[in-house]
């Protein structure tokens, strides 16, 4: 009975921390409940944007200013190689008005972006 | 006379069932921790869009205006016609040419689930390049 006992516990604590650690690679945002795209191959992104409810910007865990993103989007074109290789992704949450959302792609318009890619989650 | 071995000349007896148990669970929690973390950028699905202003071309572009109606209810108006829904909307896309692309104009005050949602029918209906276009 032990080494059973022993094994369920530890099972329980496996999916216990995966499941923490899951959740924390990600912001927590309400994604427009769209299908989105059938992809052949999932490409990386370069740079994930974050577009909270209240407008507030945030990559990587931190809130940036919209002056703060426009040189994360230069550190990123750097880092892939060029503009056309650098597709950011926008995970915007889909009560957030598009006031927003337009002038998060005015500004990376304005750094040359122009391949854009506006994150969804399929409705459960 | 019977001879007794000392303690001190016994083996140790080592239990490699628990360790094996041990180092499998310990592989195990490795293995799937290290797919667990999926980055965001990787996650699926997404939308593709453009980047674009809606400046006059030698051809008409074919726009969709999302924005909010005189009912105060969100419309996506397309031509001189306002389609409340998505359904509507989907149906009148149909009928145009999926090869000169979609421009998506979007207003302040629209929530971003309803300019998604246009952009969604727009791939729906077959257009490949649908272009995003901040109407602020």
């Amino acid at each position: 009975m032990t080494p059973m006992i022993d094994i369920v516990f530890q099972l329980l604590i496996f999916f216990l921390v995966t499941a923490q650690m899951a959740q924390q690679t990600r912001a927590q945002l309400d994604l427009p409940k769209e299908r989105g795209e059938e992809e052949k191959e999932r490409e990386l992104a370069g740079l994930t944007i974050n577009l909270l409810g209240d407008g507030s910007i945030v990559v990587d865990g931190k809130t940036v200013a919209p002056e703060a993103l426009d040189r994360l989007v230069d550190e990123a074109v750097a880092r892939v190689g060029g503009l056309e290789s650098l597709k950011p992704l926008i995970r915007a949450d889909r009560a957030c008005d598009s006031a927003r959302l337009n002038d998060l792609f005015n500004r990376l318009s304005a750094r040359g972006l122009s391949a854009i890619r506006l994150a969804t989650e399929r409705s459960r | 006379m019977r001879f007794r071995r000392k303690a001190a000349d016994r083996k140790p007896e080592l239990n490699l069932a628990s360790m094996i148990d041990a180092t499998f669970l310990l592989l195990a929690y490795f293995i799937f921790t290290s797919g667990a973390g999926v980055n965001e950028s990787k996650l699926s699905p997404n939308l593709r869009v453009q980047q674009g202003t809606d400046a006059k071309d030698d051809l008409e572009p074919q726009v969709v205006e999302v924005l909010r109606g005189e009912s105060g209810a969100v419309v996506f108006r397309l031509g001189s016609v306002d389609h409340p829904d998505r359904r509507s909307l989907e149906a009148a896309l149909r009928g145009l040419s999926v090869d000169r692309g979609l421009f998506v104009r979007v207003h302040k005050g629209v929530d971003v689930g309803s300019a998604a949602a246009v952009i969604q029918v727009g791939r729906d209906t077959g257009f490949e390049a649908v272009t995003y276009v901040p109407a602020n």
